[in-house]
Parts: C-alpha cells; structure tokens; sequence
C-alpha cells in the first residue's frame, strides 16, 4: 500500500487558486464588458444601416451611432425587436430580423422592407457558419446586393433565382445547398413578415 | 543561452508539435484556409502556452502530483478566457470569423502536453522559453497550411488579392477536406526530408 495522499493541502490549495483566478478574471470581464457591448451594437447597427444602403465603412463607432439613432427606432412586439425606418421624419419602411438553417448551422439576418410590403430595401446576414469562399459569400454585397428593390408584392415565392420580374438574381455557384435554404428562409420570413405587417397595421 | 536556444531548437522544429508530435491537429485543420486567421490564432495559442507553462511551473514545488492536473487545466482555461475576451475586445471581427475555436484552444494538446511534459519539471524561464517555442511551432505549421489554402482557394494571401482571375478558386482548399491533404503532405515532406538528413 503506498502512502496515503494528502486531501487538505491539496483542497485548499486548489480553492486558493481558483478563488485567486476567479477574482482576477471577474475584474478582466467587468472591465472590458462595456466595450464587448459596444462592439456588439455597433456591429448590429452597422448591419442595419446597410440593408438601407447607408455606407459605414471609414465611420467611426460614434459616428455610426449617430447615423443609426437618426434613422431608426427599436420596437417589441410579440417578443420580436423589429426597426423602423425613417429619413427626416418620414417612415420609409420596416427592418425585421430573420433566421433560418443553413447547410451547417443557423442562418439569421435583417430584411428592410417599405412600408407598403411591397419590395425589400436591403438586406443582411449577420450570423452562419456555411463554409468560408463558397456558402460563407451569402455575406458578400454581390450576393445580397441583389435583393435591393426587390418587388415583393405578390403572394407566395417572393424570392426566387434567375431572372424574372426584370431582375436577375444568382444563386451562388458551388454553394447550391446554401443558396436553397436562404431563399427558402427568405420565402417563409417575408410571408411571416407580411402578415405581422398587417396585423399591426403597418400599411394604414 | 545555449540552452535557451537549444530548448527553441527543439520545440519549435525538431519536435515540432503538429509535424511531429502529431498534436493539435483539429484546430490546425480548421482555421488554415485563410492567414489572418491562422495568425491570430497561432498568437492566441503563443499567449496561452508560454504563460500557462510559466505559471504552472511557477506552481509546481506547491502543487501535489495528484492535483496537477486540476491545476493546469484552470490555469490554461484561464488565459484561454483572456485571449477570447482580448480578442472579442480588440479584433471582434476575427473573433468572429474564429467562432468556437479560440476557447477549443483549452483542448488543444499542446499545451496541456507541455505542460505535463516540461513545466512540471522545469524552471519557470525555461518553460516560458519552450511553451512560446511550441506556440512558434504551431504557427509556424499554420501559416504554411494556411498559405496555400488561402492561395490556392482563394487566390490571396492575407486578403491581399495575389493571383488574379485567371486562376480558377480551388474550392476543395477552402474547405476542412483541403487541409487533411496539405497537412498529410506537409508530414510526408518534412518526414522525409528529415530521413535523407540522418
């Protein structure tokens, strides 16, 4: 039998260090919560403004703010955030937020449209995790710049690839199972869209 | 300093950890198909290794053998959660593009490996010495994996376009399945370069 181990040192010892850890940490976290938050508005607020077509880019983080709090107000309902949208004062239309899944993982984004739910301002992706260089380009402004203007006023497939309605959208090549969920995604999100649209009674 | 150079030697190319020691492979195999993010990682895992092999032997004359590991798996937990909040501090955008990855380093092998293997019976320097040469090791594997993935498959390097549109993107390198067959061909040319040698 060998000798028997010790259990008190080694216990208190180990609390030692983690409370010793632990506190250094919490400190580290509180310290550096505010500005993780910010990052994470202003990644938010930069999407947002681009599904209005609105250039972020070379703005600093206040500057974005600004632009973001002059365009949009955050309203609940139903448990959902969605935008509305206005330059001076006149509403233009309605930012909602959007999720699906994707080949890998989910899918979610903002989806801008008119007030009238008649064709889609803009939209965004803002989380997937599709591969890099092939399905991960669904956030590339190639592909979602050519949602912009989409006439939308029908009933069902408001989305579709190829050319119709006067405009050509492509699917992205090599990322076909990608490309199928997001229409498919956008179909579902905009019918939901719309009916929250007139429930609320946006149209009035 | 003969020492110091030898233990960087080692670590860093005789035993190189991915190469040779056939550790840290998961990691190695998913954020290589762009350099930015096989950089940022690779410091990430420098960060952790050197200060988790400082620290733990640091700790060693105190900590019983049988707690050891307890021990070191705090401690490297612990500067994996600084890197992540460093990270998501300073770089959200490549914390982003990283996702899980940066807190899968608490799982890579490297450094629970070289801690067991080398802080536990080191002075403190030393380690520190030879966990940033591992970390060195690692990234060094990374960046060269990374280098043509990114070049083959998206033919840029650092997002730096290099090769123009003549070159048609090598789908196959921007995803996981692209980097098994580099990495194995990396293991298959380093091996036998190094066989030749002796």
């Amino acid at each position: 039998m060998s000798k028997k181990k010790p259990i008190l040192f080694p216990t208190f010892f180990l609390i030692i260090v983690s409370i010793v850890l632990g506190v250094i940490l919490g400190f580290i976290n509180e310290a550096s919560k505010e500005q993780i938050e910010i990052n994470y508005f202003s990644d938010l607020q930069k999407a947002l403004l681009y599904t209005v077509s609105f250039r972020t880019k070379d703005l600093e983080k206040a500057e974005i703010n600004d632009a973001f709090k002059l365009r949009f107000t955050e309203t609940k309902y139903n448990g959902l955030n969605y935008y509305t949208y206005s330059e001076d004062n006149e509403t233009i239309g309605y930012c909602f937020p959007f999720s699906g899944k994707g080949l890998w993982g989910n899918i979610s984004g903002y989806i801008a449209i008119d007030k009238d739910g008649e064709r889609i301002i803009g939209l965004v992706f803002t989380k997937h995790s599709e591969t890099p260089g092939l399905g991960g380009r669904i956030e590339e402004v190639t592909f979602t710049g050519q949602f912009r203007n989409l006439d939308i006023s029908g009933t069902e497939e408001y989305v579709r690839y190829g050319k119709y309605n006067g405009k050509t959208i492509d699917a992205i090549s090599g990322a076909t199972l990608t490309s199928t969920s997001v229409r498919e995604m956008l179909n579902n999100s905009i019918q939901e869209i719309k009916s929250i649209m007139s429930e609320v009674g946006f149209n009035d | 300093m003969i020492r110091i150079k030898k233990t960087l030697h080692n670590s860093t190319l005789k035993n190189n950890p991915v190469l040779r020691q056939i550790l840290g492979i998961c990691s190695a195999l998913a954020v290589t198909n762009l350099m930015m993010n096989s950089l940022i990682m690779g410091l990430g895992v420098i960060f952790v290794t050197g200060l988790s092999e400082l620290t733990v032997s640091m700790l060693r004359k105190h900590t019983d053998k049988h707690i050891r590991m307890m021990v070191q798996v705090l401690i490297i937990a612990w500067y994996v959660i600084i890197v992540d909040i460093l990270l998501k501090l300073y770089l959200p955008e490549i914390s982003k593009a990283l996702g899980p990855y940066v807190g899968l380093i608490i799982t890579n092998c490297i450094i629970m490996g070289r801690c067991e293997a080398f802080a536990q019976n080191n002075k403190p320097l030393d380690s520190l010495i030879d966990g940033i040469a591992s970390g060195i090791g690692y990234t060094l594997v990374l960046l060269v994996i990374a280098f043509f993935r990114e070049l083959l498959g998206f033919g840029t390097l650092f997002g730096y376009e290099v090769l123009g549109s003549w070159w048609t993107r090598w789908d196959l390198m921007k995803m996981p399945a692209g980097a098994f067959f580099m990495l194995g061909l990396l293991i298959w040319i380093t091996r036998s370069l190094e066989a030749r040698k002796e």
